[in-house]
């Protein structure tokens, strides 16, 4: 079981750094192999939208940089967890430019999927995505809209098993790993 | 009245792009009434720290913002969230007292416009934190459909997109809200669904043709 950790946090987001931790630690309990990287220190360009990764040179980006690497890493993956703080409801830009450049992982061609339009997938083997957004204070408007990208996101990408958790520093750490916990759960039964 | 409106294109196809097709609409309409206006393509400031000064500084004089911006794996695409993380960090020093407002038109290469709603919730979001004034987000969908040619080149084709925008700017001349009409010419689609899957499918077959490699479209590298 391999576990992708995409760690979106930016330099000002330190204090979060113990979560962090404590959930690589739950992960290597479980037996899962941890991929941790820290997006910030990578160099990872904008995706282009140029399409070559469908139409030129399929599956891969023309870009050669870690993005390609993370890109292959995610394939590669039973379960991605995306760490972020909160960022207006969505993901950090750290964390953006890895989700930008997983194009290349899916198909060009467009398929009805919960009544949208989408695209298909390249791989058959695809992540279970758990989201885990951080908030300064509780804010309502905030974590419905994360939810939403993260459900969004897992229609895309496909995930078998998906789910946001929230957490803000006047929450309980307890009631966040409570959760954390039972999707892990959800989350081994597919594997 | 705008005086001085900032258009904002968060699109890396710059001015080849369907967001830059919409902003200029946008911006030519306001600017028949007085308008001026300034425009800066994110992609080339936001690594760049004199630009990123010459944008915050382009933020501190305007009294309408645009953002336009291709929809990116259901959000932002990632150089727009980081210029907005920018602008907000900053904002606590910028010393506009004028009102500020706010809009953003977020077009994606899907059928359904309403696919853009996440990203647009992601955009009032900001206004508010940044204390603009949110005038509304404008959903675009089959944006391939304009693929960065003026809307005035075609305006058969892109009739809905050009009375929609028309509305839009009446609505930010007369400080009122965007109204639905405008919304529902914005999000008017082309062609049905099925239509538009089945074409966009025989031109990606022919795009990978024209480059050698429509019987690798389908490969897995890993």
């Amino acid at each position: 079981m391999k576990a992708l950790l995409l760690n979106g946090t930016l330099e000002q987001d330190s204090d979060i750094d113990k979560i962090y931790s404590s959930i690589v630690d739950k992960l290597k309990s479980k037996g899962f192999e941890i991929d941790s990287i820290i997006l910030r220190d990578l160099n990872v360009a904008a995706c282009q939208g140029c399409f070559d990764c469908w139409v030129k040179n399929p599956g891969e980006c023309r870009t050669a940089d870690d993005g390609r690497e993370v890109a292959k890493k995610m394939v590669q993956s039973n379960l991605i967890i995306h760490f972020t703080p909160i960022t207006f409801g969505g993901y950090s830009s750290e964390l953006k430019k890895v989700i930008d450049r997983f194009l290349p992982t899916i198909l060009p061609f467009f398929t009805k999927r919960e009544g949208e339009t989408h695209h298909l997938y390249r791989y058959q083997n695809r992540a279970s995505i758990i989201a885990i957004g951080f908030l300064n204070n509780q804010d309502d408007e905030k974590e419905l809209t994360f939810k939403e990208l993260v459900h969004r996101n897992s229609l895309n990408m496909g995930a078998p098993i998906h789910d946001a958790i929230t957490f803000s520093k006047d929450q309980n750490e307890s009631e966040f790993f409570d959760k954390f916990n039972t999707i892990l759960e959800k989350v081994e039964v597919k594997i | 009245m705008i005086e001085k409106a900032l258009l904002l294109v968060g699109s890396p196809k710059v001015e080849q792009s369907t967001s830059a097709s919409l902003g200029n609409y946008l911006i030519s309409k306001l600017e028949e009434s007085g308008t001026t206006s300034e425009k800066l393509f994110i992609h080339r400031v936001v690594n760049r720290e004199e630009k990123v000064k010459n944008l915050l500084n382009e933020i501190e004089a305007m009294d309408l913002m645009i953002l336009t911006f291709p929809l990116y794996v259901d959000s932002l695409p990632a150089p727009v969230i980081k210029a907005m993380e920018l602008i907000k960090d900053n904002k606590t020093f910028l010393n506009s007292k004028k009102p500020q407002n706010f809009i953003a038109i977020s077009n994606n290469g899907f059928p359904e416009a309403s696919q853009n709603d996440t990203a647009l919730k992601i955009c009032r979001i900001f206004s508010k934190e940044c204390g603009f004034i949110w005038k509304g987000g404008i959903a675009v969908g089959g944006g391939g459909a304009i693929n960065g040619v003026p809307l005035l080149e075609k305006p058969g084709m892109f009739r809905n997109f050009i009375r929609g925008l028309d509305l839009v700017a009446q609505a930010l001349k007369d400080d009122k809200e965007i109204p639905q009409e405008a919304h529902d010419f914005m999000s008017k689609k082309l062609i049905p669904d099925s239509l538009y899957r089945f074409v966009g499918n025989y031109s990606w077959k022919s795009q990978a043709k024209r480059y050698g490699v429509k019987q690798k479209i389908k490969q897995k590298l890993y």
